[in-house]
């Protein structure tokens, strides 16, 4: 193997595997549904599952390639669900139950005003930008205290799980004004369409597909650049890295707001989908579940972040139907199971399995393999 | 004054422990190799902690080409300044390949400038001739992992070298090399001396390697008890009854100390 100058090649195998999954979700399931091949319940089970694979992405960022371990990411996700269910709610505004201006749950607090911070909220634009913006504002703030005054791994992710229970504790209560414990939920339309038909379920689950390969191809934009490699460099060894002269703070707090506002994207596809966002989906355990869909699948792969969402959550959905108790124990096991048996998780073990089919296929006939100084590098 | 390292009054602590106490070290700018030796525990290292910002010192200076004070700054600015530093064992990246080892090293390093660049197999004409230099081009596609101590070793001042250093900190480089790879890591620092601008400072225990270095007439500086104790040429320091009295107990300095 020689250095020579290559040309830089202009087409990617990779981005074949891209065009599939695109194909597959963004056209082929929503085709199926409108000939009837697959039901209504089944794309909206599958629109939850992108959306909770674009959340999966942001940890795989900064979890699975920079080896930083953020038990914050279910916040991100909670300020974009909160963000649209705020803007849903106003827009339905008079069609509770008790046909007031404020939303339901206020009427029994006995809230009979809208707080000054709900106002803003009746403008789709604020609700997006909150969603996406705030996210990212937040995580750019703790990165910047914590990362330029070096706290570091285990200090990260206690730091991280403090603040995820600090939101949860405030949510739960009801002078939040945000639907306490119960959260926010009973959403009629979005920007003007009923969330009960079909075919507007049908478009959110297209735009979330959509929107999952444009994370896609941009996380893939990011790890094949030299910040990827530098952001695999952190996770290896950060010390050798700043005697290299990187200030690692800077691209930190990048994949840091990055993560964050991914989550928030996963938050914002999310609740008009599913119909409910609630406390109970941001906190310190759905930010451990996170982690372990990404270990699942494969940490440091974008295609593991995305296998391993989608079948965590798939495999929930059938067992929470079929043993609900036994659901968290089995969940727990499997994550101790990758950890021992696979901890290259899914992905890996699929390159596994491919090598070694290759390996014997070569010992059969042998073939020239192919010459590349980068490493074997997985999307 | 026109030197390229100027150290004045450096002490550095540890908990009440004085590693470095009160040492001056001068090193002119035309002075090219600089060796440093002395028994453990003489502050070698620490010196080289204190002037890449790995530890901080309690009192002191250290000029570096004159203005720039490095004590104080972080471990980036120092070495993007020019002060670049190979530690003690081999720390290169063992999951990447040798090409992305030399990639991290290599070009600008601020983040907005790597966010365009691509990590694959263009034409990156300096990397390629400082790999061809320590003799590693061939393994470019190879992990860095999977090389041997030595060719760890190289690949490490390969990193150094092509982020064009002022000034490089060796850490006893040929620490646990073979006789012949010894010869050729001396013969790899003659030739980035002769080669570049950079100059050299070196920490060795192994008397040999010492020798092999020194005998081209470069300055020789002992270090005991985290001060300066003889400096001069390898003969000079030798003859230092000082320097023998500091060894005694720990083999002579002509043996491998």
């Amino acid at each position: 193997m020689t250095v020579a100058p290559a040309p830089a090649r202009k087409w990617d195998p990779q981005l074949l595997w891209v065009g599939i999954f695109g194909a597959v979700f963004v056209v082929g399931l929503p085709l199926a549904n409108a000939l009837g091949l697959v039901s209504d319940y089944y794309l909206n089970l599958f629109g939850k599952y992108l959306a909770l694979a674009i959340l999966a992405l942001g940890m795989d960022l900064i979890w699975g390639y920079t080896g930083i371990l953020s038990l914050g990411q279910a916040i991100f996700f909670g300020i974009g669900a909160y963000s649209i269910g705020m803007h849903m709610l106003l827009e339905s505004s008079g069609k509770g139950v008790y046909g007031e201006r404020v939303p339901d749950f206020m009427i029994w607090n006995q809230v009979y005003q809208l707080p000054l911070f709900w106002k803003p909220y009746t403008s789709v634009v604020v609700a997006l930008a909150s969603s996406l913006l705030l996210p990212a504002l937040l995580a750019t703030v703790i990165g910047f205290l914590t990362f330029r005054r070096r706290l570091r791994g285990t200090y990260f992710a206690i730091l991280t799980q403090a603040i995820a229970f600090a939101v949860w504790l405030m949510l739960n209560r009801n002078e939040m004004k945000l639907g306490g414990t119960n959260g926010l939920t009973d959403f009629k339309s979005i920007l003007g369409v009923s969330l009960s038909s079909p075919g507007t379920l049908r478009a959110l689950y297209i735009v979330t597909a959509g929107l999952l390969v444009g994370a896609l191809l941009a996380s893939r934009a990011i790890v094949r650049s030299k910040t990827g490699l530098v952001l695999e460099a952190i996770r290896d060894n950060e010390r050798r890295l700043e005697f290299l002269g990187y200030n690692t703070a800077g691209f930190k707090i990048f994949v840091f707001a990055v993560s964050a506002a991914l989550a928030g994207l996963a938050g914002l596809l999310y609740a008009p989908q599913v119909g409910i966002i609630t406390p109970s989906q941001v906190g310190v355990l759905p930010s451990l579940e996170i982690v372990i869909w990404v270990a699942f699948g494969g940490r440091g792969t974008l295609w593991g972040a995305l296998v391993g969402a989608i079948s965590v959550n798939w495999l929930r959905s059938v067992l929470t139907a079929t043993y609900p108790t036994l659901w968290p124990i089995i969940l727990g096991g499997l994550f101790v199971t990758v950890i021992m048996l696979f901890p290259e998780g899914l992905v890996g073990l699929a390159a596994r399995a491919k090598t070694l089919l290759a390996r014997r296929r070569r010992a059969v006939a042998p073939a020239a393999i192919p010459a590349s100084g980068v490493n074997r590098h997985t999307v | 004054m026109d030197t390229l390292l100027y150290v004045e009054n450096l002490t550095v602590s540890f908990d009440g422990f004085l590693a470095l106490r009160n040492l001056n070290l001068i090193v002119e700018r035309d002075e090219r190799v600089r060796l440093l030796i002395g028994p453990n525990g003489a502050g070698k290292t620490t010196l080289f902690d204190a002037l890449t910002g790995h530890v901080t010192p309690s009192a002191g200076r250290a000029l570096f080409r004159d203005t720039v004070n490095v004590l104080g700054m972080s471990p980036h600015a120092i070495a993007n300044a020019g002060v670049i530093r190979k530690f003690q064992t081999p720390s290169v990246f063992p999951g990447h390949t040798v090409f992305e080892n030399m990639l991290l090293s290599a070009g600008r390093k601020r983040f907005t400038s790597t966010l365009g660049a691509g990590r694959g197999f263009h034409a990156h004409d300096a990397i390629v001739a400082v790999l061809d230099q320590v003799g590693l081009r061939e393994r470019a596609g190879d992990l860095a992992g999977t090389l041997s101590h030595g060719e760890q070793q190289w690949l490490e001042i390969a990193m150094l070298l092509v982020q064009e250093p002022r000034l490089l900190l060796l850490d006893e480089p040929a620490a646990g090399m073979t006789r012949p790879e010894k010869e050729r890591t001396g013969a790899l620092i003659e030739a980035i001396v002769e080669r570049s601008a950079c100059a050299v400072m070196l920490i060795e225990h192994d008397m040999e390697f010492v020798r092999q270095i020194a005998r081209r007439g470069h300055r020789v500086t002992v270090l005991h008890e985290g001060t300066v104790l003889s400096e001069g040429s390898l003969d000079r320091v030798q003859a230092d009854e000082r320097v023998i009295k500091a060894y005694l107990g720990r083999g002579k300095v002509r043996g491998t100390a």
